[in-house]
């Protein structure tokens, strides 16, 4: 894909077309004093383009059946798009006014801010969202790309109309297009995409550079108070490689053998032995810049600090003494063989494969795969284990503080625990 | 395929075959009742492989709710032929996807697999053994239960959406089966024994109210032969669950949980899934809540700005149930101000009717959502069998279009006069911060 070109994963048998257009953020990121800034940006987008209001806006992409949302993620604004392609022609023409002439209206931004401060306020409610905005905060704490896309209350009601018109100009260039698209893709698709890029203006694109992460280096709790609650959201983790290194498929197999399974390590020892949470897994996320490595779990209050205990010690035995032959065996049989869900539809192979271009990936990383798993070895597998950032950690518990932290006390393994709040969590004050 | 059949007439009886795509679905009986969707699409890399029982929690015996999910949790702990963890290890390393679910009218085990002869044995042996002979003891059940009460913790006890949909449901339907949660009252699940679980499993889990959906990369004969290998065996035969049920009550309650805006859950009775009129209701439910041009989203959260979000819930059920609507408000509104607006808005809605550009933007979600349904074997599999079992139409989803064509803006008006011509049942919160 060279600027002016894109992925095409062409299947016929449905009269569907599929579109996924990333604009890549490379070094962009919100400005401290303006969280939230790209995702409004974005959301605005879709509230009102050429003629159209928001209402109109959003009759007409409905009335077609299919759908147009925009969504932020850590390396893209990514627009995702279905539609019947008998009526591509309409919606080609809503997406080309959503990119190019969108409204950014005053009155629709107070809308917007109004309805996210009612949309952050639900996050509140919901213990596991919360959770994972504190813990991905608290980790990632030096990282600007690890704040809540969705900003805080103080931060959008900042937000003007001419830093979200600035914000617009920076995203809508050419060079930071990676645009695919799948299913029934005809000629005529094939001519709006050509017409589409073409009226991109150029401009000019500055990739991310690997984030500083060296603050991160304690075995730190976060409690997060939610008051009689019978449970508690429990994330622990730490930092990891990011997708580029040679350890990236060493532990991939290694998180799944420890969790990524239900007959893995973790599972069976939380859910299936002591029934304590009715789920327990591990994640391992990499990216171009970061990575970090993650345990989940939700036991009652009264196991919480057991759970910890356990699931603490066994990452100190995953990471000291590794997998056992059998245990790599098995995950590497299970990740290739389970490669075939992969690629099962072209809407999928269409996605992954936008997504190792995003995150710098060869071209070729998908296709071998399954060869790169049957060639990591055991003994590559278990040193990979050792890059993780263990035991510097990070836990956030969200739960009733008051009695988590009177069974934390004494706790050999934390350096500090923190009490906050779910209002402080989502106004982004750590202190 | 006929002739593939013929080859067992001994065991399968072929019922029909239909043209599906560039396949054939074919629908046959095993002789002890056992239904058989086979969908096969030999240039798939992958196959799905769903079990539906026609078993759920409206089929659980009195004061032990939570009985037919714990069940579904059971049948992952192991039989005398595949010993605990056997199921999940046999699985996990062939790729394949595996899980449960249980709700109302039934209960739903689904795998895909990588296609392979073997692949198609190994699924065929583990499930057509765990519905014979499961192994239900005290030990296995009392680390099942620790989790489903986490479960419950997790879904319903801190989840204050869970608590309110919870409540809606008790309060409109308490003499009725669909009134009790799934996942069943914490005290049941408490009190529920090994042997209530077999009793379960010999009234409800019999050949003739289960249905075996197989779709993908998969060789037919094989399979007939496969099917005939594992399933023949299995016996029994089930009776209805008693028609003798309440019906809906309309009522209205405050909940005493903690949100941070106010919420409002509404529900009305709706028709069971078999009625004439539940297509057309379905679509009027569309046109009100479908996206953000939905009559009432419009309203609601975009022109007077009392709520965040708007949701209207309808599932085909087997027995007359109810249809909810959700609403998040605004933090400073009131409870009973989203509940007028919300009856204005239907009011007006019943008043104007359907414009032909709504009607026309339900048919065409619907088109799309048929299409999309249709690109995984998982998704078909689930497709041809919910319907199946709920519908008695596996293939009902091919004449929607057809069906949703014909019908009229009075068709929609009258459906939506008929839903919400009752008091309904509500259930409110307010906000705690």
């Amino acid at each position: 894909m060279s600027g002016l070109d894109w992925f095409e994963e062409v299947n016929h048998d449905y009269p569907l077309l599929g579109i996924q257009l990333h604009i890549r953020l490379g070094d962009l990121h919100d400005p401290p004093d303006k969280s939230g800034l790209l995702n409004t940006t974005a959301d605005m987008m879709l509230r009102g383009a050429g003629t159209l209001d928001r209402a109109a806006f959003s009759e007409r992409v409905e009335a077609l059946g299919g759908h147009l949302e925009i969504a932020l993620t850590r390396e893209s604004l990514v627009i995702d798009g279905e539609v019947l392609t008998r009526l591509s022609d309409e919606w080609f023409d809503l997406l080309e006014l959503a990119l190019f002439s969108p409204v950014f209206d005053a009155a629709e931004l107070q809308r917007y801010v109004q309805q996210s401060a009612s949309a952050l306020s639900d996050l509140a409610d919901s213990d596991e969202a919360l959770g994972s905005i504190a813990y991905h905060r608290a980790l990632l704490a030096p990282d600007p790309k690890s704040r809540c896309v969705k900003g805080t209350l103080s931060s959008l009601e900042q937000l003007t109309i001419d830093d979200l018109k600035a914000c617009h100009e920076t995203l809508i260039q050419r060079d930071r297009l990676l645009l695919g698209v799948c299913g029934n893709v005809t000629e005529g698709v094939r001519s709006r995409l050509r017409k589409l890029l073409e009226a991109m203006p150029q401009g000019r694109f500055i990739d991310s550079a690997p984030v500083d992460i060296s603050k991160v280096d304690a075995f730190d709790i976060w409690l997060v108070d939610k008051p009689a609650r019978t449970q508690c959201q429990l994330f622990l983790g730490t930092l990891a490689p990011v997708i580029g290194d040679m350890a990236y498929p060493g532990l991939t197999i290694g998180t799944t053998a420890f969790g990524g399974m239900f007959t893995s390590r973790f599972s069976q020892e939380i859910r299936e032995k002591r029934g304590w949470s009715y789920a327990a897994w591990a994640a391992y996320t990499a990216r171009a810049d970061i990575g970090w490595w993650t345990l989940r779990c939700f036991p009652s209050t009264e196991h919480a600090l057991r759970t910890l205990d356990v699931a603490s010690t066994m990452v100190d035995q995953l990471v000291e003494l590794g997998l056992t032959e059998a245990e790599h065996a098995f995950a590497v049989d299970t990740l290739v063989a389970s490669f075939s869900f992969q690629v099962q539809t072209h809407k999928r192979r269409m996605e992954d494969t936008l997504l190792l271009r995003l995150l710098r990936r060869p071209h070729d990383a998908m296709s071998k795969w399954q060869e790169t798993l049957r060639s990591t070895t055991l003994t590559t597998a278990n040193a990979c284990l050792r890059s993780l950032a263990w035991p510097k950690a990070t836990c956030v518990m969200v739960g009733d503080a008051d009695h988590l932290q009177s069974r934390l006390q004494g706790w050999s393994r934390s350096v500090s625990v923190r009490c906050t709040t779910p209002e402080k969590v989502l106004a982004d004050i750590w202190e | 395929m006929v002739r593939a059949f013929k080859a067992y007439g001994e065991h399968i009886t072929l019922e029909t075959i239909h043209p599906l795509g560039t396949s054939l679905v074919a629908q046959a009986r095993l002789k002890n009742g056992l239904k058989v969707i086979l969908h096969p699409l030999p240039h798939k890399r992958v196959f799905a492989w769903h079990t539906w029982v026609a078993a759920g929690s409206r089929h659980e015996f009195l004061g032990k709710t939570g009985l037919a999910h714990l069940f579904e949790h059971l049948m992952y702990r192991g039989t005398s032929k595949y010993p605990e963890g056997e199921y999940d290890r046999l699985l996990d390393r062939r790729g394949a996807q595996a899980n449960a679910a249980t709700w109302l009218d039934w209960t739903h085990y689904h795998a895909s697999l990588p296609s392979s002869k073997d692949n198609i044995e190994l699924i065929a042996s583990l499930e057509g053994d765990r519905l014979q002979h499961l192994r239900t003891d005290n030990d296995v059940l009392q680390t099942e239960r620790d989790v489903v009460l986490n479960e419950r913790q997790y879904r319903v006890d801190d989840d204050p959406d869970g608590a309110l949909g919870e409540r809606l449901w008790s309060l409109a339907l308490p003499n009725h089966p669909y009134g009790s949660p799934t996942i069943g009252w914490q005290e049941d699940i408490a009190s529920i024994s090994a042997s209530d679980c077999n009793a379960f499993r010999s009234r409800w889990y019999t050949p003739d109210r289960v249905t075996i959906c197989v779709v993908g990369g998969f060789d037919l004969e094989h399979t007939l032969d496969t099917l005939v290998e594992e399933y023949t065996s299995f016996s029994g035969e089930s009776s209805e669950p008693s028609a003798d049920f309440g019906s809906f009550t309309a009522g209205d309650d405050v909940l005493d949980v903690a949100v941070s805006a106010p919420r409002l859950l509404v529900a009305y009775p709706s028709p069971p899934a078999t009625a004439d009129g539940l297509l057309a209701l379905e679509v009027a439910l569309d046109i009100l809540f479908g996206g953000d041009s939905g009559r009432i989203v419009k309203e609601l959260v975009f022109r007077s700005a009392v709520a965040s979000l708007v949701e209207g819930f309808l599932a085909p059920l087997q027995l007359p149930g109810l249809f909810e609507i959700s609403v998040s408000g605004r933090e400073d509104k009131d409870p009973q101000l989203l509940l007028d607006t919300l009856n204005q808005g239907i009011s007006d809605f019943l008043q104007d009717g359907p414009t032909d550009t709504e009607i026309m933007k339900s048919l065409r979600h619907l088109e799309v959502d048929l299409y999309r349904g249709q690109m995984t074997v998982d998704g078909l599999a689930y497709r041809l069998g919910h319907d199946a079992v709920v519908f008695g139409e596996p293939l009902r989803f091919q004449s929607l279009p057809n069906k949703v064509q014909a019908i009229t803006k009075y068709d929609v008006l009258e459906a939506a006069k008929r839903a919400f011509n009752h008091i309904p049942a509500v259930v409110k919160a307010e906000a705690q911060r």
